[in-house]
């Protein structure tokens, strides 16, 4: 089965700051594009009336391009902000659960439900099985 | 395991759209640039009616999309798509197909 992670475009091995400085010159090129087109059409329009109406049809595609590529880089934004909250959660909830598990590690067993260490082991626990599964499966690879 | 959604491949309506538009303006950049570098000589060329350049545009640009619908929305991706469309439009003027 091929892994989606190994077929994406995030695999890359220059530097995230180049990335970022390709992606602006990029843009910038993009809306020089589009204001070129729009200036076009409109010097067009001057002589052939129309051409306003493809003058719209140019502001309104160049609208959509902006409007979707600032819903993208929002909606990055946001699933970065949630993983980053997920990890730290994780981390935290391991590294209480190992402190729980050095103290008390025979008394794992008999953790009431309402505990508040009960949930962090929970996830310990989960997160111990899921790197299992992933490791078992890379392993039958 | 960093995997961000929005840089994988795949694809989607959103991404066919967006690289649609970007290879219609590849296009008409094609078509305008003469216009806006030499536009004093220009002014008494025939030109099509500008429902039938939008339509021709749409047309040669669905190819660039469906190849390009596997890339994420990002202003390094849609330069290609721009890039495609300006290329198939110069294929066809060279070969005088319209």
């Amino acid at each position: 089965m091929p892994d989606p992670l190994h077929h994406g475009l995030n695999q890359s091995r220059w530097p995230k700051r180049i990335g970022r400085l390709i992606d602006a010159i990029c843009l910038v090129a993009l809306i020089v594009v589009i204001v070129t087109v729009i200036y076009g059409f409109w010097l067009r329009a001057i002589w052939a009336h129309g051409y306003y109406l493809a003058v719209a049809v140019a502001v309104l595609g160049a609208f959509v391009i902006l409007i979707g590529l600032a819903q993208q880089a929002i909606a990055a934004r946001d699933v970065a902000t949630w993983r980053d909250m997920a990890e730290w959660q994780i981390r935290a909830a391991r590294a209480a659960a190992g402190q729980a598990g050095a103290t008390q590690a025979d008394a794992d067993d008999e953790i009431e439900a309402n505990a508040a260490a009960y949930y962090e082991i929970l996830i310990g626990t989960l997160v111990a099985h899921a790197e299992q599964d992933e490791r078992s499966i890379v392993d039958e690879r | 395991m960093s995997g961000d959604p929005h840089l994988e491949l795949g694809e989607s309506l959103p991404r066919f759209l967006s690289h649609w538009l970007a290879a219609c303006f590849g296009h008409f950049l094609m078509v305008l640039l003469p216009l806006i570098t030499d536009w004093a000589h220009v002014k008494n060329a025939t030109w099509p009616s500008w429902w039938s350049l939008l339509l021709f545009a749409a047309l040669t640009s669905l190819v660039a999309a469906i190849i390009n619908a596997n890339l994420p929305v990002t202003p390094r991706e849609m330069i290609k798509s721009v890039a495609l469309g300006f290329a198939l439009n110069a294929t066809i003027v060279m070969l005088r197909l319209a």
